[in-house]
Parts: structure tokens; C-alpha cells; sequence
């Protein structure tokens, strides 16, 4: 375990005490180490702004807006607003917000509170009905969410609809405090934040491990008959096989299926034997962990036979102890516990497909042949001795320039830049258009890798900007975890400066961030005789290389390289 | 009754002996706009009420909170 903290900001434009307190204690309560905070009233844009862009921490904060909070329109309660000023006055605040959260290290959930309020006699073209002045502010926020990846919207008002609105708004405490959440509301929030949390960097997920009795079916294999085992298009069967069907489309789409389960193996794959009219069959599980060790031991082997990070990792069970257990012995991990609820369970599971349902790029859909490339490659290594080993892999790298968001490499690189923490000279994380941009204004590589066991895609990115006619600055270099260990890194690096696209500049500098993760880029640059000067912000732990391109000191290595 | 003298202790952040009826913004340096709103919030909270705006502005001391709760047949 690291002694890394997640800190939780909860901004808000109206009092929010109570929803502070209530994660806190809820949080407590859970065992789970978060940091809360909240900001003053009215001052969300403020407190995004002054939060250092870096943090070593995971930091996640949630941003509930409500229109009848912005000071311009307190004082106008009941009586009419133009619709055009809300719409206005929401503009300049997500314009400001865009700005405040550029390159900011967090993870972004923005939320907007219509139902709880009585702004609701806008006017526009003679409607005079709340619905009818927020749905143009309701578009607003759309658009903006749209075009921000690294924002995400959080519907809470479907929360309030839940509740009704008579249980969710604390009118009292809404005129007194401007505090307008109830505590029922503040308990539903808490837990839909608890399970926003829980779910981080959701598309990173390369690996479903799942447990099996109470998860993929109602029913326990060692003690009910197979036909006593509930999965089907019946209640509670349909809730498992919908679950099953998830996993199957996850599967189609490139994520890697696991079983793990305290049961006897042979009584796992006699069970699946005998159901064939379940979505799942035993050849959808690329590994199987039957048995009765813990499952947090089944986990990391997981992750060690397939070379793929916990963090990367997303386990899935329906009980509290075995959650709980993982939880604690697995930093890293990912989990999601299902409630024990069932009905409840269609819910989380389309919150997972919708959180889920960002582009997949070539090497989502090939990973589960890159991952038996990956098993028939490891065998070749534990045979050979280390250069044995390199030279007969037959290692062909092709290196190429983004041209631009219509690139077909475009989505992969971006996911790269984003997902990639043990090779990252920076970990600077890049919304769509902070990509474009370093597009234009200066270049951006890709290293494609393949040896003689089969592709690896693409798994190098280097970004670079032209500081002036002389010099060319790699702002970040970065290459996924499953390609280390072949040079190939050091390759594409040395490809790019020795390039024609750098050919005109003749110093070189580098740009390197010590974070929790990238140990491994420390002495890349030195190795290559970059020396470290001093000039870079210090509070942000820059180092920042420099070296003449004729002093480098090129490598020899054995591998093919094209460029396209 | 213990139950509200707990909670006052806690928001108040002084020892339950310290609270009685006459526990008022006037006799504790804390006791501000903020920690109003907080005991407010709280004793809603634990005796899962919600009160009316005219309640909260009757809201002086421990003595006004304890009354409310008599007549709210809410007291342990």
C-alpha cells in the first residue's frame, strides 16, 4: 500500500456544508483515505484556479452549479429572468471554467441543479415555464461537455426525480443558509459520488476479473443443482444474464475476461458444461482462477502472467468482505461491489456501459491476440539469455507523424498519452483539444511496434515543440509498459531527433517530471548524455535537459525502423 | 436529551459538561453564522426533522433547541 491520498473537492455556488460532512463521515466510515474540502460560496472558478496544475495524489472534484445562486441572480428570486442572461451568465461560467481546469491534474465532474429552485419564471418568446428557459442552458452544457474530454457531466437532477422534490429541497435551509440540499438528497449524493469515485480512469480498463456465485448467476455451484443456478430472461435470472451480456459486449470490444472465484475448478467448468443457454461460455475467460486462495493473490498473478497494471484492472463482485479485502491488499486495483440489491444492479451496470462507451482503437480490439503474442513471447525470453533474446526477436518499428484529429492513429494516441504511467517522462494528461493543438503548433509522433511473435500497435507517443529555429523542446515522451524492455523506447527517441523533421534545430532540450510512477524515465535522457540544467520551475519538480545534437551519444541497436 | 447535548458538543467543539440552557452565541466564541447553520443542519439530521423558517429564526440557545425538540415529541 502507498500512503497516496485521494482528495475530494466538493464546489459548489450555494452553501453545501452538509454535503461536505456527509462524504466525509461516509467516507470515514468506509475505510476509505479521502481528503475533503469545499471552496466558499460562490467561489468554484476561484478555487479551481488556485489549485496547484500537478498533484501526486488522485484528485476528483465534483462541481454542482445552480443558476439562482450566481449573485447577479439571488436578488431576483421569483420574478422573472430573460432567458437570454441565464443563458449568458452560464457561457461566461463554463468559459471560465475551461480556462480555470486547463492542464489541471483531476478528474472533472460538473452538475447542474435546475430542479431545486424556484428560478422558474424565466421568460423567452412567451414561455413562461422553467422547463422552457433551461433547456437553452441544458444545451449549453452539452455542447461544452461535449467538446471537453476530461469533463464529464454528472446527472444529479435525475436524483432529485428519484426523491421527488418535496423530500430533496430544504426550503428553510435554502432562504436562511442558501443551503437547498435536503439530507436525503445530501445521502443519495454521497453514494452516487462514492460511486462515481470508485470507478476511475474507466477506460483504462484492460481486464474484467469477475467473481462468479452471486455475480454471473444467482445461486452457489457447489451447493445448488446446475438447474437450480438462476440465469435467464425471468426475474432475478434476467439481471445475471444482463450482466453476462455486458461482460460478452466488453469481451467483443477488447477488454480481457477473468474468472475469479472461491469454487473447485472442475465444478466451475462442469457448470458452464452444462448451461449453454447462458451468454457466457468458458472459452470467453482468457484466464481462469478457480480455487481457494484469496482472491487478492488470484488478481496478481493475473496481472503478472499478462503484464497488464492493476491499475488496469477492474474487479467486479457482489460481496463486501471479498471487495473490501482486495481493496486493502491491492492499491492499485479497480473495483466495483454490486448491490446487493438486484434490481439496482441494471442501473450500475448501464453506469458502466455509458462511462464506458468512449472510442476503441485497434489494439483494444486485438487485445486478446496481442495478450497469447505477449504469453508465447515471455516463454521465447525465460528460454533465451537477454541479447539472444533481442536479437531474435526481429523487432520492426515504424514511426510516423499525427497529422491531426482525422488521423485513424489520432484516438489511440490520445488514449496513450492519457492512460500511460510507468514510461512517462511527464504524465501530462491531454484533453482532445490540447492534442490538437500540439498538433499544430508543434509535432507529434507515434512509434507502431512488431516483432516475429506478432503486433504490439501502437505504443510510443513523443510530443515536441519548436521553441525557436535553433531548438526543439520534447515536451513528453511516453511508451505503454507491454513494449518495455526491448530498447524500442530508446529507438523511437533517438529516430525522431536524428530525423529531418528536427534536422534544422541543433539543441535539443527535454522535459521530465518525477511523479509516484515513472522511476524507470530517470536516467533516460542522462543516458543518452543530456545534462540536467535548472532553469524550470521548481515547485513543479521540472527537469528540464539540454544537450547540443551533436553531442548525443546514438546507439547502436537491432531493429528495423520505417518511417511513414 | 444526551443526544443533543452530544451533538452541540461536537459541533461546538467544546466537553458536553460545558452545554446547559444558556449555551448562546453570547457565552461561546465559536457559536458564529456558520456553526449556526451547522447545528441546524446536524439537529435536523439526528432527529430526522425539517423545520420551518419561523422554527430556525427562534433558534437563540441549547434552551430554544431543546424546547423545539419537546415540541416536536422528538426528545430521547
Amino acid at each position: 500500500m502507498t500512503d497516496s491520498q485521494t482528495e475530494i473537492f466538493i464546489y459548489t455556488n450555494f452553501t453545501s456544508q452538509n454535503l461536505t460532512t456527509e462524504f466525509a463521515n461516509e467516507a470515514q466510515k468506509r475505510k476509505l483515505n479521502y481528503k475533503v474540502s469545499s471552496c466558499n460560496f460562490n467561489q468554484i472558478i476561484q478555487a479551481i484556479s488556485s489549485l496547484p496544475k500537478k498533484t501526486q495524489n488522485r484528485r476528483v472534484i465534483f462541481i454542482i452549479t445552480r443558476a439562482e445562486s450566481f449573485d447577479e441572480f439571488y436578488n431576483f428570486r421569483n420574478s422573472i429572468i430573460e432567458t437570454d442572461k441565464l443563458h449568458s451568465r452560464y457561457s461566461d461560467f463554463l468559459e471560465m471554467l475551461k480556462i480555470a481546469v486547463n492542464n489541471l491534474e483531476a478528474e472533472i465532474h460538473l452538475s447542474n441543479l435546475f430542479e431545486l429552485g424556484s428560478i422558474i419564471k424565466a421568460r423567452s418568446n412567451n414561455h413562461y415555464s422553467k422547463f422552457d428557459s433551461t433547456r437553452p442552458v441544458d444545451q449549453i452544457f452539452s455542447t461544452f461537455i461535449s467538446n471537453h474530454s476530461a469533463i464529464a457531466y454528472l446527472d444529479i437532477e435525475s436524483s432529485i426525480r428519484e426523491l421527488g422534490l418535496e423530500k430533496s429541497w430544504n426550503k428553510s435551509q435554502d432562504y436562511l443558509f442558501r443551503q437547498p440540499l435536503s439530507l436525503e438528497l445530501t445521502k443519495l449524493l454521497v453514494y452516487r459520488f462514492l460511486s462515481v469515485i470508485e470507478i476511475k480512469d474507466f477506460t483504462g480498463i484492460k481486464i474484467i476479473a469477475t467473481d462468479a456465485d452471486g455475480t454471473l448467476w444467482k445461486g452457489v455451484i457447489g451447493e445448488n443443482d446446475a438447474s437450480e443456478i438462476e440465469v435467464g430472461h425471468d426475474y432475478p435470472g434476467r439481471i445475471y444474464f444482463n450482466y453476462q451480456m455486458f461482460l460478452k459486449d466488453k469481451k467483443e470490444n477488447g477488454v480481457i475476461l477473468t474468472l475469479v472465484t472461491k469454487n473447485n475448478q472442475e465444478d466451475v467448468i462442469a457448470f458452464f458444461l452444462s448451461r449453454p443457454d447462458m451468454p457466457l461460455k468458458l472459452e470467453d475467460f482468457t484466464i481462469i482462477k478457480a480455487g481457494w486462495e484469496s482472491k487478492a493473490k488470484s488478481i496478481l498473478e493475473i496481472s503478472n502472467e499478462t503484464n497488464i497494471p492493476l491499475d488496469s484492472i477492474l474487479f467486479i463482485d457482489d460481496s463486501e468482505i471479498e471487495i473490501d479485502f482486495v481493496r486493502q491488499s491491492i492499491d492499485d486495483i479497480q473495483i466495483l461491489l454490486l448491490d446487493k440489491r438486484e434490481e439496482n444492479r441494471e442501473l450500475q451496470i448501464a453506469e458502466l456501459s455509458y462511462k464506458w462507451s468512449g472510442g476503441t482503437t485497434f489494439e483494444d480490439l486485438n487485445r486478446t491476440d496481442m495478450l497469447k503474442a505477449n504469453l508465447r513471447r515471455k516463454e521465447f525470453m525465460e528460454n533465451s539469455d537477454p541479447t539472444e533474446f533481442l536479437n531474435n526477436l526481429n523487432l520492426e518499428i515504424t514511426i510516423g507523424r499525427i497529422t491531426g484529429r482525422t488521423d485513424s492513429r489520432y484516438e489511440r494516441t490520445l488514449q496513450l498519452i492519457n492512460k500511460t504511467n510507468q514510461f512517462n517522462m511527464t504524465a501530462e494528461r491531454f484533453s482532445s483539444e490540447g492534442l490538437v493543438v500540439a498538433i499544430e503548433e508543434g509535432a507529434v509522433f507515434y512509434a507502431e511496434l512488431s516483432d516475429r511473435f506478432g503486433e504490439y500497435g501502437l505504443v510510443g507517443v513523443a510530443i515536441v515543440q519548436f521553441e525557436d529555429f535553433a531548438t526543439a523542446v520534447i515536451q513528453n515522451l511516453l511508451f505503454s509498459c507491454r513494449a518495455l524492455g526491448r530498447n524500442a523506447e530508446g529507438i523511437f527517441f533517438q529516430e525522431i531527433v536524428k530525423s529531418s523533421h528536427l534536422s534544422e534545430r541543433d539543441k535539443i532540450k527535454a522535459l521530465r517530471y518525477q511523479t509516484t510512477k515513472n522511476d524507470q524515465t530517470k536516467d533516460f535522457y542522462s543516458n543518452f548524455g543530456f545534462q540536467l540544467i535548472n532553469e524550470s520551475k521548481p515547485l513543479e519538480k521540472a527537469e528540464l535537459y539540454h544537450s547540443a545534437k551533436n553531442d548525443i551519444s546514438f546507439k547502436e541497436y537491432s531493429a528495423k525502423v520505417f518511417w511513414k | 436529551m444526551e443526544k443533543l447535548v452530544k451533538m452541540f458538543a461536537r459541533v461546538l467543539e467544546v466537553s458536553p459538561e460545558e452545554i446547559n440552557d444558556l449555551t448562546s452565541p453570547e457565552n461561546v466564541d465559536v457559536w458564529d453564522s456558520l456553526k449556526f447553520m451547522q447545528l441546524v443542519t446536524e439537529f435536523e439530521a439526528e432527529f430526522a426533522l425539517t423545520l420551518e423558517v419561523e422554527n430556525i429564526l427562534k433558534l437563540k440557545s441549547f434552551a430554544d433547541f431543546k424546547r423545539l425538540l419537546s415540541e416536536k415529541n422528538a426528545l430521547d
